[in-house]
This record gives C-alpha cells, structure tokens and sequence, in this order.
C-alpha cells in the first residue's frame, strides 16, 4: 500500500514538473516550439516578436514532411515584411499525414488558432458546405485586381461559389498528362527518350518488344497504391462520377465508366493482362516506384504530370535511376484548381488575414521564405537563377527544407528549388496549351445527391481497380455488372445534378 | 417524536449514510470522468439528425430529420456490409472467447518459468499495428513470393493460389488473424479470474478422485459462468462495429474481396471519401450503437429471467 | 491412471508451445525484414535467412536522435503515470459497485455501461477538451482524454471482487472496526493481485500502443509527442513522400530512404520496450497468484 502512495505521488510530482517547464516557454514564444529547435534561433524568434507583441497576428497553416526547426526565424522574417502592413504572422506547420484529421479538429468552430488554412487534406466545396471558411468576396475587394494578375483571373475566379468567394485557388499545373514511365537505358535501347509522345497502340507495341527481350520483368508496376493510369481526354469534375469528354471540350456530362473512353482503356487492360506485362499483386503491394525500378523488380508504372518530361526529370532526381517519361495523349485538359486557400471564420482579425492572403499571392520575397527559408542559411541561388541546398547540407540537416512547394497559394514566383530555372515558365506554359476545360471554375455542389455519390463511390473502388490492374478474369463481364451496379447506385442523378449545375455555369 | 413515519424513513437514510458514504465519495473521480470524457460529448449524438454548419454552430445548425441515415438502406452493398459484420462478430464472439477460455485453462495447468515465457509470446500479435499486420499477411499470402505459396503449398505439391483474388478464403484469413492477434490479451482476463478461484476446491475434487477434464467442467466453468457473460454482454454490444484495420488494410482494400470482407465500417469509410460528412459519419455510428445497445438489453433481460445473479445490471 | 496424469500435464506445454511458436514466428519475421536489405526485400521477399544484411532502416530512425529519445521518456511517463492513476480510479468505482447492498448501484453500474455504447464521437470530444478544459498542447493532453478509465475495466474488476471475495471476510473486517477505506486496502486489494495486474496490463498496453491523442490534441508543443507519435508520424510522411511522384517540389532523393524495412523496424522498436518491461509485470502476476491462491 505504501509502496502504491509513494508511486502515486512521485508520479504527480514528475507530471507537475513536466506541466511547470511546459508553461514557460508556452506563455511567451506563443506556440512553435520544434521537436529539435536550438536555443539561439529561439532567442532570435522570441525578440522580433517582443517588438512587435502589440501587432495582431496572423497564424498560417504551412504544410511540411516533418516538423522543422527554423520556425521562428522563418516567421520573424516574414513578420519583418508585414509589420508594415499591421501584422505578425506566425507559422503553424501541420506534418501532411496529420494535415486531414487535424484541419478537421482546428475548423470545428470558435477555435481561431489557424487563421489561414489549405484544403489540402480536406476538400473546399465541403468546408464551404460546413461553414468552415469565412466569406472573402468583400474583405478581398481592394487586393482583387491584383491577385488576378498575380493568379490569372480563371484561378481567382474559380473560388466563387454561388456568386460568393470563400477560398483562393492555388496556382499551380492545372492539366496533367498522363505518361508512362520507364527506366531510361531501356527506352534508349528501344529508341525513346525523356519526353517523347507515343499512343496505347504504339506502348502496346513496346511492350511486346521488351517483353521478347526480357521475358522475365514485369512492366507495369503500382504507383501510389494502384495502377494510376490517368486519363487527360476527359474533366473529371473532381471524382469522375459523371465527365466531361472530349479534353472538358463538351458541355455535356457523361458517365465515365460507361464511355467509350473507359470502354478503349478497358481492352487495352485485358490485353496487357493476356500478356501478362502487370507486376504480380499489383493492387496489393505497397511497394512505390522508387522502390522498385531502381530495385530491377518492375521496368515502369504509370504516372501523371503537366509534362512528361518534367516528370522524368522529376523522377530521375528522386529515384535513385535515369527515368525517361513518354507522354501519352496528344493533349491534356486543364481543370479548376486542387486546393483552395481559405480563411476559418473564428478568426480574429480577417482583415489582417486577407492582407496575408494577398501577400501569399503576389509577394515574392514572403513566397520564397515560405517555400526555400533563408538565403545563405537554407538555400543558395545558383547562376542560371535556381535554388539548391547549401554546401554540404541536405534535407535533414537544414532547418527550413520544407519540400513542399505545391502547397503553397503562389509558387510559380519563388525560385525553382533543385529544377530547372524555367521549371515555373514551363509550368505556366504547359497551363496556357492544355484545353481549358468548359467546366473551369465551375465548383460542383453534391449535398443533393450524396446518397448517390457514397454508394457510387463503393461501386467504383470493388471495381475499378480490379480493372485497370489486369485482376479480373472476364473483362466483358466484369465492366457490365460495374455499369449496371453504378445504374442502380443512381449514377445518372449525380450526372444530371452535375449537368444541372454547370448549365447554370454556363449560362444557359 | 418518532412516530411519523417518514421522519422514521429519513433517519434510517441518514443512519445508512452515515455507515456509507465513503463508498460513495470514492466513486467520485471515477464518475467525474465519465462524465467528462464520455458524456459531456454525446452532445455530439445530435450531428445525426442534423446538417452541420460550424459557423453557426453546432446548437443551431438546422435538423434534417433521418435524411442523414438513408445512405445506409439503400443498395445491395450495404447489406452485404451489414451481413458480414454481424457474420465475422458471431464467430468472433463463440470462437474468440471458447479459445480464450481453453488458452487460459492451459495457462493455469502450467505455472512457472514456461507459463511466463507462453504468455509473454501468445500477446506480442496484440503489439502490431494493422499495418505491419497487413504486411506480415502479404508476406504469407503474396503470389509470387509468399511463404504459403511458395514453401507450405508447394510442400504439398499444390498449385499456388492467388489469394487476394478469390474472396472465398477470406472468411477463414481474417478470422484466423483475429483470433491470432487477440488470444493472448483475452486470455489473460479469464486468466485473472481462474487464478481467483479457491484452491481448496480443485483439492477436494481430487480426493474424490476427479479426472482434470471433471474438474474443469464441475469446478471451473461453473465458477467462470458470471465472468464469461458479462464479457459476451459487453461484446454483444460491439455487434455491429468492426476493427477496421482488420478488415480494410489487411486485405489491402482490394476491391475483388470487398463479397466477404466488407463491413459497415469499411463501407462508410469508402462511401464518406468523397463528402466527407460529419453528419453522415455520426449517423452510422449512432445506428451501430443503438442496434447494439438493443441486442444488449434483449441479452440483459434473457439473462436475468434465467438467472438473475450473472446479468449485468 | 498414471498415464492419463501425464496426459494431461503435457497437453499444455504443446498445445500452448505450438501456439507460441504462431505467434513468435511472424515476428522474427518482422525482426529479419527490418534488418535485410530494402533491395534484397524488394526482389526475394521476406525470409527468416536474408541474404543481404542492412542497418539503413534503424540508422534512418535514428537520424531523429534526441527527439526518439525524448518521446521515449514521454511514453514511459504517460504510461507508468496513467496506469497507476487508471487503477486507482477503477478500484474506486469497482469496489463500491461490487457491494451487494449499496443503494442506487444497478444505476451507477448502468451509467457506467451506457459509455461503452454510445460515444459523442471524436470532434465533440475535442471540442470539450480543447475548449472547455483547454488541455490542448500541453502533457495533461497525452494523458486524460480516452485512457484514463475505461468502462470495461471497471466492470471487469466489479465482477471480479463480487466473484472472488467472499462477503465473510468483509464482514469480518467490519467486526474488528475498520472502515470502509481499511477494509478495501487491507483486505480487499491483497486477494484482488490477479486483477489489478491485469488491468495495469490493459490500462498500459492502452497508454504505450496510443497515438491518437498526440495526433489530435497536440498542435504546436510537437515536444510532447510520445514514441508512437514519432514513429507514426514518420511512417505517414515517408509513406506520402513515395506516393505522390507526381508532386512537384519534394526535395528528397527517395531512393535512399528505406520504406518497408522502416515500418518494421519501427514496429520492433515499439515491441521491445514491452519486451523487457512485461517480465516484471508478471511477476506481480504470480506473486498476487500465490498469495491469492493461499488465503482465498
């Protein structure tokens, strides 16, 4: 019994402690106090905010790998620039495995400790829908003009929802093209490289040949868990329940998975599987496609990118192997922005939040911060104008090596980190060529048919997959009893309800 | 003085009290934290019936009647879903605690330095997450180079067999993997109660001239009766719920064997992907509970009508 | 008569061996893939005789240095801190619930079922402790929500001292003139071993497998992560990084990180803290069986 006392108390004892050291720097570096953070870059951080204690503060959500250290040097630098603006920003990085649970946690309503949030994780038509973003159309009025340049006005503009904006788009690759990637010492010996456009026909052909040659090696592997072999002739309008074909051109939304389009893909698939060119388990393993082409397990897999060669030359660098991309339909659709920036209606000072969404638009030197730290202390610039890591350091070693670029509102004015320097122009290029999809902007609201969608959504994944990895036995069959199962899961509501809404978008 | 009758009953209260109190004052913190932890949020019961707008407000947010739960009724799915996890608990509930039991009785034969080292080994399954238990399963299971396929069917000068493509097997896998993962930590409640029980009874039987299988059958399970009902009560409650990592990542959420392993859970989980549906979500969890909670009662009653003792409550 | 003696001393030790030998085999498994070489694991599989060794898994954990050792001590605070506490409440309320003539206690036994039912869900709850208790971001957050009692616990333990100690011996003590408070430590807790290292067993294992609450509850103060947090964490980033080859922008050389072996490297770095400590645990187990065992 006394032994159990004097546990309990000496367990409290080291809880109080715990609690006591926890309060102190709680109480005046108000929050961020990184997992491995050194006491001198704290000391910098607690002084510039000591300045300016009186400013109000902004909190931005940055997305991030794992928690860096730099924190609040990074957001004293900011604040340099803001305070003349009438704010403090402060930054609150969210790891992007937690990024859904935790968005959903802080935006339940009278908590303001995030001010400025991404809908990454979570998507803008539902925080919109559950009122957790705060209406901009009126607080972004004097930056409007602006923000358009800074965004193009078809980004800007695909935030208004029923003629109210509650979120700015995010301006990055609107269209994606699907390629297919392969080793690159194996497409030289066949004749490609890095960049070239083929069609299904001519990769079918491909296939056989390195098939003759290597009989052993598969060469369609996973990507992500699945096959992922996209398809740019059609707007997905967010989940493919219900498309627009012909590259978002038509202005009339079919069922996907009933389509001619679906339809093609499918015998390609079942000719793939005759022949046997699917990595065994391919719907079961976790393994990526860093693991196993370099591995020699898998020559390639499918992937999505708004080039083809800026996928290879992504993928090279990450790989741990030359990769060479072959671009696969001749054009690509560019589609409404995937995040949105938004602001969380518990907080305090929106004005001040909107002046930083401004900010995150159109100013350079906060985008860079935010995307590359520091000059000197976290990136150099090289002489053809892009960025990479300072001598002898790497991802770990640098406080402020984020990675995450594309999850920022305005990348395309920071400096390319480790790409190449017209990476951005290319980007901004490749979203002026891809056709603009009729439905752009068009921000689709299924609450009336949510029903529908979820049991549709149930239908799509027992099948889908199961297709497209060369996992069924009789194609025929299977892609019947998909469609007459996604008919009976009211497939056709969700068409006619998307039809409805962009008729309305339209004009007509 | 004495004579009113109900002064008589407040002075035997406040001599009841008096002898009482501490128990009660002990429940306290106890209670308090019920309180805090689990009832102070069935607030949130009311996101069921409602369409939610945190702007407003969750007190104010507009009700919507059961349009929240008809997703639930709708196709042929759900039905699956809703007749595979009343399966998969069924056999749970009779093959996990009849192994349990077993397990434990072994346990209580073999005391020592062996009885350590068995149950130390028997509950590290019970440590692994579902994800690394996702991978171990492919280990075995993989075409190609699965130790099922490759060591233990070929032994037997067998065909392999691609198991993630034939649901068929999945019932005997995900089951086989429960009870693997589960038996060592629910044995060691049985465990706790046959430890519990007087020696002098087992010394007795002997005497008399009672065989083990005897002694368990007069003795032990008698003795176990009340703890074995009030764990298949308290289960009979999670009727309709279902580990989701068991059965949405161990079969790598493939689509082939959604036939014979999807559940409710999995079903709303897949179905919410894309609307994300805080009331949607409350809804399943509220119909689950209330089904669950009527089984119980129905349970309850059963066992007290039979015997009063060993209900619940 | 002999022989059927024997019979049924060795049905254990086989029956429970060839369990063991289930349970461990897939471990060592798990061990070996955390130290073979993530190419090796990618061509051949898994096997318990690699053919190529690697360290890569354990060095990539143990880059994070300090913060793992951190969230160690984290993990082993919480949990030696909550279990002790989880008891505590739970003999509390148990005993009380377990006397036969204790007015009002099929209510109280019901209130305290009725929890295992029915839940607000998880934003509710947060809601409550983030804005009515304010625990968010600071150590309370790791320990109170969810774990510090558990309904079942309770229950199990109510049936267990209704069961196992005979209303005699409380009576017994009640004639000798001690209270309500001498008579649970002095005579109920003695015979009640079994039980309460079981629930130390289930309140830990609860406290040292949890990661949600560091997920949920812990914002800014990422201190405060215990290891499940970290090595989670971990796991979700590098599992994110591999998968999303089409975002642009992620400054890693992906080939060099391992990615099945870290997850089970960090499934045995969770396991063997367990390892060591549950020896001891057991021997409270044992004792409170013999001592149990003589005076029931």
């Amino acid at each position: 019994m006394k032994k159990i006392v004097a546990m309990m108390l000496a367990a409290v004892m080291v809880l109080m402690l715990f609690a006591g050291c926890g309060a102190v720097p709680a109480t005046n570096d108000g929050g961020n106090k990184p997992a491995e953070a050194d006491a001198e870059k704290e000391d910098a951080g607690d002084e510039a905010e000591a300045e300016s204690s009186d400013l109000p503060k902004v909190t931005v959500e940055v997305i991030c790998g794992s928690v860096p250290s730099e924190t609040e040097s990074i957001q004293a630098a900011i604040s340099e620039i803001t305070k003349e603006y009438g704010f403090v920003v402060e930054l609150l990085p969210i790891e992007i495995g937690n990024a859904a649970t935790q968005l959903n946690l802080l935006l339940s309503g009278g908590d303001d400790t995030l001010d400025i949030y991404t809908t990454i994780g979570v998507t803008y038509n539902t925080v919109v829908n559950n009122g957790q973003a705060l209406e901009l159309t009126d607080l972004l009025k004097d930056y409007e003009a602006e923000m358009k340049t800074a965004l193009t006005e078809s980004v800007y503009n695909s935030g208004y929802l029923s003629g109210k904006l509650y979120g700015v788009g995010r301006l990055l690759d609107q269209a994606s093209t699907p390629c297919y990637s392969i080793r690159a010492d194996i497409a030289e010996q066949y004749g490609y490289k890095n960049g070239d456009k083929i069609d299904l026909d001519i990769l079918t052909e491909l296939f056989a040949k390195i098939r003759a040659d290597y009989p052993d090696i598969p060469l369609i592997g996973p990507n992500n868990g699945q096959p992922n072999i996209g398809d740019s002739r059609v707007d997905a309008l967010n989940n493919k329940l219900g498309v627009l074909g012909n590259y978002g051109q038509d202005e009339t939304v079919i069922d996907y998975y009933s389509s001619d389009y679906f339809k093609e893909l499918c015998g390609y698939f079942e000719k793939w599987r005759d022949a046997g060119y699917y990595m065994s388990d391919i719907l079961n393993v976790a393994d990526t496609p860093s693991d196993y082409i370099a591995a020699g397990k898998c020559f390639g897999c499918f992937a999505s990118h708004f080039s083809a060669e800026m996928n290879g030359i992504w993928s090279t660098s990450n790989f741990g192997c030359d990769v060479a991309s072959l671009q696969i339909y001749e054009d690509a659709t560019a589609v409404s922005p995937g995040a949105y920036f938004c602001i969380n209606p518990a907080c305090k000072n929106p004005d001040k939040a909107a002046t930083m969404l401004y900010l995150m638009a159109t100013n350079a030197d906060i985008v860079n911060l935010m995307i590359n730290g520091i000059e000197g202390q976290d990136y150099i610039v090289l002489d053809d104008g892009s960025a990479t890591f300072v001598e002898g350091k790497d991802t770990a070693s640098t406080g402020w090596a984020l990675g995450f670029s594309w999850a920022n509102l305005n990348s395309s004015i920071s400096i390319p980190f480790n790409y190449p320097a017209d990476y951005y122009k290319q980007m901004l290029d490749a979203n002026a060529s891809a056709k603009q999809s009729k439905a752009f902007g068009c921000q689709f609201d299924l609450t009336s048919v949510a029903d529908e969608v979820s049991a549709c959504t149930n239908v799509v994944n027992k099948y889908f997959n199961a297709l497209e990895g060369g996992a069924v036995e009789d194609y025929t069959a299977t892609l019947d009893a998909f469609i007459e199962e996604l008919k009976a899961s009211g497939i056709d509501k969700i068409v006619e309800c998307k039809q409805q809404q962009l008729d309305a978008f339209l004009g007509k | 003085m004495n004579n009113n009758p109900a002064l008589k009953k407040k002075n035997r209260f406040l001599v009841y009290l008096r002898q009482t109190w501490p128990l009660y004052l002990m429940m306290v913190p106890g209670l308090a934290y019920l309180f805090i932890n689990n009832y102070l949020p069935m607030f949130g019961l009311q996101f069921a019936f409602k369409k939610i707008n945190y702007t407003t407000g969750v007190w104010k947010s507009p009700w919507v009647g059961l349009s929240n739960f008809t997703y639930l009724f709708k196709t042929a799915d759900v039905y699956e879903a809703f007749r595979n996890t009343i399966l998969y608990n069924l056999v749970f509930l009779v093959l996990g605690h009849a192994l349990a039991l077993f397990v434990a009785i072994l346990l209580e034969q073999c005391m020592g330095r062996t009885f350590k080292l068995y149950q130390t080994l028997i509950l590290l399954p019970f440590l692994l997450s579902a994800s690394v238990i996702a991978y171990l399963a492919f280990a075995f299971l993989s075409s190609d180079n699965g130790f099922l396929n490759n060591t233990i069917l070929k032994m037997f000068g067998k065909d392999p067999i691609t198991w993630y493509s034939k649901p068929k097997y999945w019932p005997y896998i995900l089951t086989f993997i429960h009870i693997w993962k589960s038996i060592g930590y629910s044995s060691i409640l049985y465990y706790a109660t046959l430890i519990g029980i007087d020696k002098s009874y087992y010394e007795a039987a002997v005497l008399d001239g009672a065989s083990v299988p005897q002694q368990i059958r007069h003795i032990t399970l008698p003795l176990l009766k009340t703890t074995i009902i009030t764990l298949v009560i308290m289960q009979i409650g999670r009727m309709f719920y279902s580990d989701f990592g068991l059965f949405y990542q161990v079969p790598m959420n493939n689509g082939m064997l959604y036939s014979t392993t999807n559940t409710i859970d999995t079903y709303v989980y897949r179905g919410l992907m894309e609307i994300n549906d805080v009331g949607r979500s409350s809804a399943a969890g509220f119909l689950q509970s209330v089904l669950g909670f009527i089984l119980v009662l129905t349970t309850n009653l059963i066992v007290r009508k039979v015997d009063r003792d060993s209900a619940l409550f | 008569m002999i022989t059927s003696k024997k019979i049924y001393k060795i049905i254990p030790h086989v029956v429970l061996g060839i369990m063991s030998l289930f349970a461990i085999l897939p471990i060592i498994l798990l061990f070996m893939a955390s130290v073979t070489d993530e190419t090796t694991l990618m061509m051949n599989g898994y096997s318990f005789f690699p053919k190529k060794f690697s360290s890569a898994s354990y060095e990539y954990i143990f880059k994070a240095g300090r913060t793992i050792i951190r969230a160690y001590g984290i993990s082993v605070i919480i949990t030696a801190i909550g279990t002790v506490l989880n008891i505590l409440m739970t003999i509390f309320l148990a005993y009380p619930l377990s006397r036969p003539n204790l007015k009002g206690r099929n209510v109280i036994a019901f209130i305290v079922f009725f929890t295992m039912l029915f839940n607000g869900g998880l934003v509710p709850t947060y809601i409550v402790y983030s804005q009515i208790f304010h625990i968010r971001d600071t150590i309370f957050a790791m320990l109170i929500p969810s774990y510090l009692m558990s309904a079942f616990n309770v229950i199990l333990m109510r049936n267990f001292f209704s069961s196992s100690i005979p209303g005699e011996i409380l009576e017994a003590g009640k004639v000798d003139g001690a209270n309500e408070l001498q008579t649970l430590f002095r005579i109920v807790l003695p015979l009640a071993k079994p039980i309460i290292g079981t629930i130390a067993l289930m309140s830990g294992l609860a406290y040292w497998n949890d990661w949600t609450n560091g997920l949920y509850y812990i914002v800014r103060r990422t201190d405060y992560y215990n290891i499940q947090n970290v090595l989670t964490n971990m796991l979700n980033n590098i599992q994110f990084l591999k998968t999303s080859s089409q975002m642009q922008g992620i400054n890693v050389d992906l080939g060099t990180i391992p990615s099945v072996g870290i997850r089970m490297a960090i499934a045995v770095m969770a396991i063997v803290p367990v390892l060591i400590v549950y020896p001891f645990i057991q021997k409270f187990f044992v004792k409170g069986i013999v001592i149990g065992g003589v005076k029931g």
